[in-house]
């Protein structure tokens, strides 16, 4: 427990570190703005209980928001991930597994799974972690653009994430 | 009552869930209502100083190029310099001149962090209250217009950049002198919008538009960017302009903060009047 407990703040604050400090400033366009962090949210053990999903993603969705200027967006949006990341997961994964330690991955999903998993949710993060930052309707498509093709990216990166530790964690 | 509680200890994932999207909502319509910025307040010193660590680090990269550019606007400004002025003729009173006041004061500021892919991109600079940073002073840089100071910390401030959708900055034409007001529309980073100018004004590709002091927050004539292309708004009789942005926004380094001494006694006078209007209408 107490075990979780430290590997989870030391993924926290690496993930943070991460967005903050390298992604945050690759300004490839207007259009892609990748958001990596919510990886974590989406590799939770499936056990955790909802209310300590949506909790954590508070506080990560706060942590964010201290870093970006603009208070309310991220803990808006990283809140409804972690919501609905249970709807998720109860249509998604058989009963048995729902209640082990097993972490959503692309080892324990299988590559495809774990893709539509991660696109459904970060579509929703990003959904409304745009429109919140624009704080308009006004250019729709522009902002459905904009969700579009980071979302694109963001799915891309946090495959990617899971190859490279998946396999860290197989040896 | 029973039920109640019951009702409640059922969805009360949902309810927690509940209560930070309505958190997070009242944070962010407080922070775009202008007046309120008590999150930013409690985290922006945090943030910042992170932020600073950070940029003390990658600083050295562009040390060389960032001494260029301090080393030319140097040599500009010592040749305005009245050592470099040959004096044409006899002058040899000392009068003690009060037809001079200052009016602007520069503030010379470092920026600790910055955007410019974002929609609403902000600017952290490593200047605040105590060094004198009052709330929507202006922003420049050597080569143009940065944008305005939004919220002011006591060691750092944040500046709302021209690359923000919400941002305006009041322009005119340089050439002819005409009014309009520079906005983005935060699509592309080197280009942004020129609106208000009247379809009789001479407008042509190239033109440099540059600040005007009736916006109070900037000195007069420091430049935004060149017209590149011009379009006639058929609904409202006025031009779609788009111009391209001078300042280096990407490569932002060293800022100057610009407190305008006149701004208080300019705003209150503007106010006076308004008011005056109102009250004769009535």
């Amino acid at each position: 427990m107490v075990i979780d407990i430290l590997n989870f703040i030391l993924r926290f604050v690496l993930i943070v570190f991460f967005q903050v400090v390298i992604i945050n400033n690759i300004d490839i366009s207007t259009y892609v703005n990748p958001y990596i962090y919510v990886a974590l949210i989406l590799s939770l053990p499936y056990n955790t209980k909802p209310w300590l999903v949506v909790v954590l993603s508070f506080i990560l969705g706060m942590t964010m928001d201290t870093f970006s200027s603009l208070p309310g967006p991220h803990i808006a949006a990283t809140v409804l991930l972690g919501y609905f990341r249970r709807f998720y997961i109860v249509f998604s994964t058989n009963k048995d597994d729902q209640d082990t330690k097993i972490e959503p991955s692309i080892g324990s999903k299988g590559p495809l799974g774990f893709i539509l998993y991660a696109s459904v949710l970060v579509f929703i993060h990003h959904f409304l972690l745009f429109f919140l930052e624009a704080f308009t309707f006004n250019q729709f498509f522009g902002t459905l653009t904009r969700i579009f093709f980071s979302s694109l990216f963001t799915i891309f990166l946090i495959t990617i994430g899971q190859l490279l530790f998946y396999k860290i964690a197989k040896k | 009552m029973k039920n109640l509680i019951f009702f409640l200890y059922k969805y009360y994932v949902f309810f927690i869930f509940l209560t930070f999207e309505i958190f997070a909502f009242v944070v962010l319509v407080n922070f775009n209502n202008y007046q309120q910025a008590s999150f930013l307040n409690f985290t922006a010193g945090a943030s910042s100083s992170i932020y600073n660590t950070i940029n003390s680090t990658t600083g050295y990269f562009n040390l060389k190029t960032l001494n260029d550019s301090l080393q030319i606007e140097n040599a500009r400004l010592r040749s305005q310099l009245l050592q470099s002025f040959y004096q044409n003729g006899y002058t040899t009173t000392k009068v003690n001149d009060t037809l001079f006041k200052q009016q602007y004061v520069y503030i010379s500021a470092q920026v600790v962090n910055n955007s410019i892919s974002r929609k609403n991109n902000f600017i952290t600079i490593d200047k605040g209250a105590i060094h004198g940073v009052k709330r929507f002073d202006g922003v420049i840089c050597l080569n143009g217009v940065v944008g305005i100071v939004w919220q002011v910390t006591p060691y750092y401030s944040l500046v709302q950049s021209v690359l923000n959708s919400k941002s305006s900055t009041g322009a005119k034409i340089k050439k002819t002198g005409d009014i309009g007001s520079v906005t983005w529309d935060g699509n592309n980073a080197l280009f942004a919008q020129l609106s208000k100018v009247n379809t009789y004004v001479p407008v042509a590709v190239g033109d440099e538009i540059v600040t005007t002091a009736q916006s109070a927050s900037y000195p007069e004539e420091i430049p935004i960017g060149k017209i590149v292309t011009i379009d006639r708004n058929p609904e409202k009789n006025d031009y779609d302009i788009t111009i391209l942005i001078q300042t280096p926004f990407s490569r932002l380094k060293n800022v100057y903060v610009v407190r305008n001494l006149f701004k208080e006694s300019q705003e209150s006078t503007e106010v006076k009047a308004k008011e005056e209007e109102e009250k004769s209408g009535n």
